[in-house]
């Protein structure tokens, strides 16, 4: 009975270390996004976003998939970002295809992908995946 | 990333939380902190106003980030590779789906570690369809969803789950109509 007590004990605090040493690794990422969006969002006035992101329907969310596509890290990094984007009166429209897109397309991870599962697999779930960010955007656009 | 490395995590693919050893988050960090180090010295005014924004948007997060410690500590310590393999392997059929959608959603770490798993299940059986729902709905974070309705609101959140969800599915039939198993 001890020794079953002692190996759950075991068991949570090997967890813990396990996800420390996860969550460690994602706070300096997560603190460096915050510092360059608090810069950024001192600097940039709004007609900066005003000039990118016209409030196109179509237009708009191509460029939010697009941005997240070629994007990598932690998704919580792209909540921060489109947060901020999002607060300089960029459409939600666009901040969902980027939100979106920043997981479920992997311009990077192309090659990795095309290993494992063939090229025609990796390119058609990465194009299908683009067009989904977009339509989502649109969808999101017209339930808000 | 390259082949061997890839190879690797397949075999530690159990040890789906291990952070990766690179120093690039630090050194990002380190490079920013200096870059506000130099505007405190040539830029005193906007030095202030990018802290007091950056104090703030910190204030805003911190206390979602530990909710997102918590999830984490229960995803790692519940569910782990072996169990989803278990549920998406050639005997899954309709539940294949709905096994694929909550394992995506439940999975946490990189992509990449996932694909050796997904490898060899696609040749037990596994689908192509259903490899896209699992990669599709790994855009579902649910550890972070917290952080999701901090910065989005409730609705605007359980509305993009959905969406996500139900777009998988969409994924997974174009996904089958264009790719011969």
């Amino acid at each position: 009975m001890n020794k079953k007590t002692n190996s759950g004990k075991k068991n949570i605090v090997q967890t813990l270390k396990k996800t420390w040493k996860s969550f460690s690794f994602s706070l300096p990422i997560i603190f460096s996004v915050l510092l360059v969006v608090a810069f950024l969002q001192s600097i940039i006035p709004q007609e900066f976003y005003n000039k990118i992101f016209t409030g196109n329907i179509i237009l708009d969310p191509f460029i939010g998939a697009a941005l997240g596509s070629i994007s990598l890290g932690n998704p919580i990094v792209s909540y921060v970002i489109a947060a901020g984007l999002l607060k300089s009166g960029v459409s939600i429209v666009a901040i969902t295809a980027f939100i979106v897109s920043w997981v479920s397309v992997g311009i990077v991870q192309l090659p990795a992908e095309s290993y494992y599962f063939g090229k025609r697999f990796a390119l058609i779930r990465n194009i299908t995946s683009f067009i989904g960010a977009i339509l989502i955007g649109i969808v999101i656009n017209f339930i808000f | 990333m390259n082949n061997k490395a890839l190879k690797k995590e397949n075999k530690n693919s159990d040890q789906k939380s291990s952070a990766p050893k690179t120093k690039i988050p630090f050194i990002s960090l380190g490079i920013i902190g200096f870059g506000y180090l130099l505007l405190y010295f040539f830029n005193r005014p906007l030095f202030l106003k990018s802290l007091n924004q950056f104090i703030k948007l910190s204030a805003q997060i911190i206390p979602f980030l530990v909710i997102v410690f918590v999830i984490m500590f229960l995803n790692i310590m519940f569910i782990k590779p072996s169990t989803i393999k278990k549920h998406l392997g050639e005997q899954s059929g309709f539940m294949g789906y709905i096994y694929a959608i909550v394992a995506g959603i439940i999975s946490v770490g990189s992509v990449y570690m996932w694909y050796p798993l997904l490898k060899e299940l696609k040749e037990t059986g596994m689908s192509n369809k259903l490899v896209a729902v699992f990669i599709y709905n790994r855009s579902i974070k649910l550890h972070l969803l917290p952080v999701l309705i901090l910065y989005f609101g409730i609705k605007f959140s359980v509305v993009l789950t959905l969406l996500t969800i139900l777009f998988s599915l969409v994924i997974a039939l174009t996904v089958q109509k264009f790719i011969k198993e």
